[in-house]
């Protein structure tokens, strides 16, 4: 269940399944229904999207059938020669180690720059401070309220829009794609990092304490390591989400397989495009099974 | 009763004993140890330099960048009032951004709206215990259900796997300019997600009361439709909830592709360099965001809390 809760890459529903369940009284449910229906339907309305937009244009239905026509044929060689270039199986290699350096590099720093911010979101790490209350609670709370605004501002930018800002300001330069998805990565872990922590079972660390731990010894020793298991799923799933995002990139000019997906799509090169995209795809799903296997393993 | 079947060792041999039963992690360590392999090499052989940021010619670039932060009225001498800044502020809003303020939000919602609808659709196809011989009272698995069950499965990897940057690009070579390339590679991506976290709640839920509807003689459909769904309502409206918040951050960048979101007025703001009115604009989409996840956890709370 609590793989479940880890999945949507928000943070896991606080309360157990039975309060979940609750929520689904079935008056209640026709009526949350309805109103979702009405207000999606008002979105449509306001979009003045028709359905008959869906249908594609002669030239979009012309590009579309080449497009899965070549789906089945994915190319092995550059299918317009370019002097001088790498044959296309090289380059793809290279193109999915620098997606997945990206990948590693943005979470890696997404890992360091969490942690700090993770442990001071925490109600745990601060439980002691506040209950004696006066100015030291008081600031203590700041803290903590200044770590939880500062990952959710982390987290409201999108990684591409964080890469724009990023590129805007100091130029071409590869390491701001790293930057740029560490930023809203770390936000998000650690938020749903200190959930956890602070949703994990209390006793064994006031059993520290009654040994007369201190507040670090509580915190490191009897809160992490319970949530240890889980955190290290949740930062897998993640992984998942970074490979697709530096992917994603490339569409931005950095030098990942989006931007190959990007250049052969536009130069109607359709069997390269899939080459580069079953490449994207077979990484994502060889880090999906392997996040799915670690899951079931550590976490429940 | 273990205690007796131990009374006899010494302490160092129960330690060793206890020691031997401590679970370890083998693989885990394997692949944290593999990645941060990768991750040093990336810093470095890799070519993304951390310290290339701090170059002169980037350092330059970036106070630059900043010096164009400054709103642009107070950039060019006026001087500054928190009145001309609100105008300023006002401009901005009433220029574009406000109206794809509103057309974000549509489209995220919209697109969440969507996601769900096919999820609900097509999950109970993809659940392995109602693929079964005979639903919760005979697990054997049977030929062609049991296969859509895998191709179901596949499907919803595949959707999640491909990014929605990527999907909305394609849409929009196929059907030019609008709303539609967004909302369509959005509730795609999220189907695929939605519906395998609702596949796997679908196959959690308690057998009993379901294999007694089926001995009751309720078909397949039946019991999916209005009993299984029903029951998993409350955590399935839950997801939901959570993608509305990721899809309104994805309906921001997709704007740079030309949808007329938030993120349409960030590119066409970057490319007058109008930097000041880029952050603002930026400011706005988080916002949106940080406002719409606590109102959503407003909802959820409410919900439980009844």
């Amino acid at each position: 269940m609590r793989s479940e809760a880890l999945e949507p890459g928000g943070s896991p529903p606080a309360g157990g399944r039975d309060r979940a369940l609750r929520a689904a009284a079935p008056g209640r449910r026709t009526r949350l229904v309805l109103a979702c229906t009405a207000v999606a339907a008002l979105a449509y309305w306001a979009l003045g999207l028709s359905l008959g937009e869906l249908v594609p244009r002669p030239a979009g239905r012309a590009v579309l059938g080449e497009l899965l026509g070549a789906a089945l044929r994915p190319a092995i060689a550059r299918e317009v020669p370019i002097p001088g270039a790498p044959p296309l199986l090289l380059d793809l290699l290279a193109v999915a180690w620098r997606t997945l350096a990206f990948a590693v590099a943005g979470m890696g720093c997404a890992l360091l720059l969490a942690l700090p911010l993770l442990l001071l979101s925490t109600d745990a790490l601060w439980a002691r401070v506040l209950e004696r209350g006066g100015a030291l609670g008081a600031a203590a709370r700041l803290v903590r309220s200044g770590a939880r605004l500062a990952s959710a501002l982390l987290r409201s930018v999108h990684e591409l829009l964080w890469a724009v800002l990023l590129l805007s300001a100091f130029g071409v330069e590869p390491f701001t794609g790293v930057v740029a998805i560490a930023l809203p990565f770390a936000g998000t872990l650690a938020r749903l990092g200190s959930e956890m922590i602070d949703e994990s079972d209390p006793r064994p660390a006031l059993a520290l304490r009654h040994l007369g731990a201190g507040s670090a010894a509580e915190l490191f020793l009897g809160r992490l390591p319970l949530s240890l298991g889980d955190l290290s799923a949740y930062a897998f799933y993640r992984f998942e989400c970074a490979l697709r995002s530096a992917a994603v990139l490339g569409f931005f000019g950095y030098d990942t397989l989006g931007l190959r997906l990007k250049t052969s799509f536009n130069h109607l090169r359709y069997g390269e495009f899939w080459t580069y995209l079953y490449a994207l795809l077979a990484m994502v799903l060889v880090f999906e099974t392997l996040s799915a296997l670690l899951r079931r393993r550590f976490v429940g | 009763m273990s205690s007796t079947r131990h009374a006899s060792e010494t302490p160092e041999q129960k330690l060793a004993r206890l020691d031997d039963a401590r679970p370890r992690a083998h693989l885990r360590n394997a692949v944290v140890l593999g990645l941060f392999g990768i991750f040093v090499a990336a810093l470095t052989l890799g070519g993304l330099h951390p310290l290339a940021l701090f170059g002169e010619q980037r350092l330059a670039n970036a106070s630059n960048f900043a010096a164009k932060l400054v709103p642009r009225p107070f950039r060019e001498g006026a001087e500054f009032s928190l009145s001309a800044y609100a105008d300023w502020l006002a401009g901005i809003w009433t220029g574009g951004a406000g109206q794809a303020t509103w057309t974000t939000l549509q489209i995220a919602v919209l697109a969440t709206f969507m996601a769900a609808a096919i999820a609900l659709l097509l999950s109970p196809a993809a659940d392995r215990r109602l693929a079964s011989a005979d639903p919760y009272l005979d697990p054997r698995p049977t030929g062609w259900r049991r296969a859509l069950a895998g191709a179901m499965r596949l499907a919803f990897v595949l959707a999640r796997a491909i990014p929605e940057y990527l999907l909305a690009f394609l849409a929009l070579a196929l059907l030019g300019r609008g709303a539609w390339p967004a909302v369509l590679a959005l509730a795609l991506h999220n189907a695929g997600i939605l519906a395998r976290l609702e596949t796997e709640v679908l196959e959690n839920l308690a057998a009993r009361p379901l294999s007694g509807l089926r001995q009751l003689g309720g078909t397949r459909r039946q019991i999916a439709h209005l009993a299984a769904q029903p029951l998993a309502a409350g955590r399935f409206a839950a997801f939901a909830s959570y993608r509305l918040e990721t899809c309104l951050r994805e309906t921001v960048a997709l704007g740079l592709l030309g949808t007329l979101s938030l993120g349409y007025v960030l590119g066409e703001a970057r490319a007058r360099r109008a930097y000041d009115e880029f952050v603002v604009v930026l400011g706005i989409g988080a916002v949106l965001v940080v406002l719409t996840d606590a109102l959503a956890r407003r909802v959820r709370a409410r919900l439980r809390r009844t």
